[in-house]
């Protein structure tokens, strides 16, 4: 009986070795898949190798696609090509010989270590029912107002006319517009309302020293009402914010929408931030996988389903975005 | 001024140099619209040099990367070329000299290309041989190899065995000197408790930073002036200008550096004669050091029981000369006179002792001329004092009881 149980001991021991080498391989090849770089910009025809096969890199296709250690690229003549490395940025020149991209030995210290990080971290966000309005931000907790640059936008549905909108402070009291206890009413095909009196609004109220929250309530012709509740952001906020946002100006490529797109969000201007990375889909990278699956996550983070489903639409199969 | 004098003793055959310098001042450091990229013009002007089968190639350019990326001539794509390369080419560090392997040139797998190019600046006597951070090894493992010293001490071999973790990032010269095939064996026989080829200092103590130090052989630097050889730039391509006096550079090691006096703010006076030339011409030194034999320095002990001897022999040799003769002549020997001959005597010996150990052993013994002044000034002066303590044991009492008594008491 105690010799019986001595083998299985042994056994489950040979087994917990057996597993735990399985595991430690596992993380290894896991480590060797992990992409320690993107691109950020594509000049002329330049070329991506990936174990036996090869590809022409465009800017409409990889950018911001990631990059593992042990890639290789080059450019053909007058081509050019920036790598944001997890570690630094690099360029790399026409040249008939390969560059092995090597594997990066720590984070970035310069202005950019957020945004190069982040880019590497599409985390997932709550998803809230389905909303229409997504500006201000309506999905995951909430956000924030950038009161200069406020827009109300809302995903039309079908057999709504016209919708009507007003602002409350955090005690109900109307913000906007005032005298009108109706609220405005805007037509609803657009999806959009722009409205001085309403930035006016918020900005007087930024100035009283409160942040909020306000509440956006939003009635559609049929009498269906949605609150989408949202914080302005400071004085204060907004010009270390700008500051933040100057930093990006110079940024190559693709670079200057990561970069905008991820100081927005850190301020939780949601919906600014997902419009960045649209603006990048439009001008630069519109089939780049990579860049639309960050847009997923902003559009979520804005309660935009319509659009976030759209993209997920236009992923490539098998691509599966974070949850 | 004694190590100046040193250098100048040590010969030079200035038609066997196994360095030679190529000045890279009209190369672009940046971005220029219309020109070949900087790293282009550098991968063109090696391309050239690689093809004339030189032994190593240092580039004394910092190739440390910026706060957010690489130089414009650094860079993965630069340094794979240079991996890829026949011949082992050494770029340089400075900006990260003391941080870790990764930090050298930004990423880990490009540490053994890193050397660092430092001059120190206060004290240009001495040239490093290694940074570290952590145990010694393998910075005394790889002096060891190539100054041919053994580990003889404990603390030595203590340290060479404590190697885990250690970042140590070797001087340009030391890695240029380790590829060159013909070095000539000077394997340190003296214990080094007497000389040592290199002393170690703790530069920054938070970071536990050490960098390893040795005395260069500054006397080829005019030679490697005389035979620079420079890059020629146009706007497609890059070209060697071979200096005439050399006939190729097979077999050489090629230090690639701004030697352009105006244009390099790394500069500095350079012994014997203490002219400012650029930095490039000390690595050059160095190199030529290393491959040609260390200069070994007396230790502080050594130093010490080597001026307290020579002292000795002297006092014990007139001391001898009293005593020898003191009964057998009714003379009085001459104990100055004689202290004045044997200390002349020594004062030659020292200097010629001293000329030999440099031209010689190139063990640099800089107290030989001070030594030689003391022992004169101690001959002079102690005749000197002699004679003042004569004449205070003669006239000291009757001058004292002039000052403490009036008159003499009278007799009651």
């Amino acid at each position: 009986m105690r010799g019986k149980l001595r083998s299985w001991t042994i056994l489950f021991s040979l087994l917990a070795v057996m597993f735990s080498s399985l595991a430690a391989f596992a993380q290894g090849n896991r480590e060797e898949a992990e992409d320690v770089g993107f691109i950020s910009r594509v000049i002329g025809t330049c070329w991506l190798q990936r174990g036996d096969s090869s590809e022409q890199i465009t800017l409409t296709r990889h950018g911001g696609a990631g990059l593992r250690a042990g890639d290789k690229v080059r450019c053909d003549k007058d081509g050019s090509l920036v790598i944001e490395l997890r570690s630094l940025r690099t360029t790399i020149e026409a040249s008939d010989r390969w560059t092995t991209i090597p594997r990066a030995s720590g984070p970035r210290s310069d202005a950019m270590a957020g945004p190069v990080d982040d880019w590497f971290k599409p985390a997932g966000s709550l998803r809230k029912m389905p909303r229409s309005v997504y500006s201000p931000p309506n999905g995951g907790y909430g956000g924030a107002v950038w009161p200069a640059r406020f827009v109300i936008r809302w995903t039309p549905h079908d057999g709504i006319q016209s919708l009507s909108m007003k602002i409350l402070d955090e005690s109900l009291i109307e913000l906007w517009p005032l005298g009108n206890e109706q609220g405005v009413s805007v037509p609803n095909a657009p999806g959009e309302f722009n409205s001085d009196d309403a930035r006016q609004a918020l900005l007087k109220y930024r100035k009283t020293g409160r942040g909020g929250p306000l509440t956006l309530v939003v009635v559609d012709s049929k009498g269906n009402e949605q609150d989408v509740q949202f914080l302005v952001i400071s004085e204060q906020d907004e010009d270390t914010l700008k500051s933040k946002l100057e930093t990006c100006r110079d940024e190559p490529g693709l670079m200057r929408y990561i970069c905008r797109a991820y100081f927005l969000r850190r301020f939780e201007l949601y919906a600014e931030a997902a419009e960045e990375y649209e603006t990048a889909l439009h001008e630069l990278a519109p089939g780049s996988a990579d860049l639309q699956l960050h847009a997923i996550v902003a559009h979520r983070l804005t309660g935009n389903y319509a659009r976030e489903r759209e993209l997920e639409r236009r992923l490539p199969s098998g691509t599966v975005p974070p949850q | 001024m004694l190590y100046c004098w040193v250098q100048t003793q040590l010969f030079v055959d200035e038609h066997k140099l196994p360095v030679v310098v190529v000045d890279i001042s009209s190369l672009d450091a940046d971005a220029r619209p219309g020109a070949l990229t900087p790293r282009a013009q550098l991968e063109k002007l090696i391309d050239v040099i690689v093809r004339q089968d030189p032994v190593a190639i240092g580039i004394d350019v910092d190739f440390s990367p910026l706060e957010k990326a690489w130089t414009p001539r650094g860079g993965p794509q630069f340094f794979d070329y240079v991996r890829s390369l026949p011949q082992p080419v050494y770029l340089g560090v400075h900006r990260s000299r003391y941080g870790g392997s990764a930090d050298w040139l930004g990423v880990e797998a490009y540490q053994n290309l890193a050397v660092n190019i430092v001059v120190p600046a206060d004290d240009n006597r001495e040239m490093p041989l290694w940074i570290r951070r952590g145990a010694s090894e393998p910075c005394i493992q790889m002096a060891a190899n190539l100054l041919g010293f053994r580990l003889d001490t404990e603390a030595h071999q203590k340290a060479a065995r404590g190697g885990e973790g250690t970042a140590c990032l070797p001087a340009m010269s030391v890695a240029l000197a380790q590829k060159y095939p013909d070095r000539e064996a000077h394997p340190v026989r003296w214990p080094s408790s007497l000389v040592r080829p290199f002393h170690e200092e703790l530069i920054d103590g938070q970071n536990r930073v050490y960098a390893g130090f040795f005395f260069p052989d500054y006397s080829p630097a005019r030679y490697f002036l005389e035979q620079t050889s420079s890059a020629v730039v146009s706007d497609s391509d890059v070209q060697l200008a071979l200096n005439p006096n050399l006939a190729g550079l097979k077999g050489k090691i090629v230090l690639l550096g701004n030697t352009s006096w105006e244009k390099t703010p790394d500069k500095y006076p350079i012994p014997p004669w203490q002219k400012e030339v650029p930095g490039v011409y000390f690595h050059a030194c160095a190199v030529y050091t290393l491959i040609k034999g260390p200069l070994l320095e007396i230790t502080g002990g050594a130093r010490l029981g080597l001026d307290l001897l020579l002292a000795a022999i002297i006092l014990l040799v007139v001391s001898w000369l009293r005593l020898h003769y003191s009964g057998r002549t009714h003379d009085e020997v001459a104990a100055h006179r004689v202290h004045l001959v044997l200390t002349s005597l020594v004062i030659l010996v020292v200097l010629a002792f001293g000329y030999w150990l440099v031209r010689f052993t190139r063990i640099l013994w800089t107290d030989a001329l001070l030594v030689s002044a003391a022992l004169l000034c101690h001959s002079l002066l102690g005749k000197q004092a002699e004679r003042g303590l004569n004449w205070a044991r003669v006239s000291g009492p009757g001058t004292w009881r002039r000052v403490v008594f009036d008159k003499r008491k009278e007799d009651k």
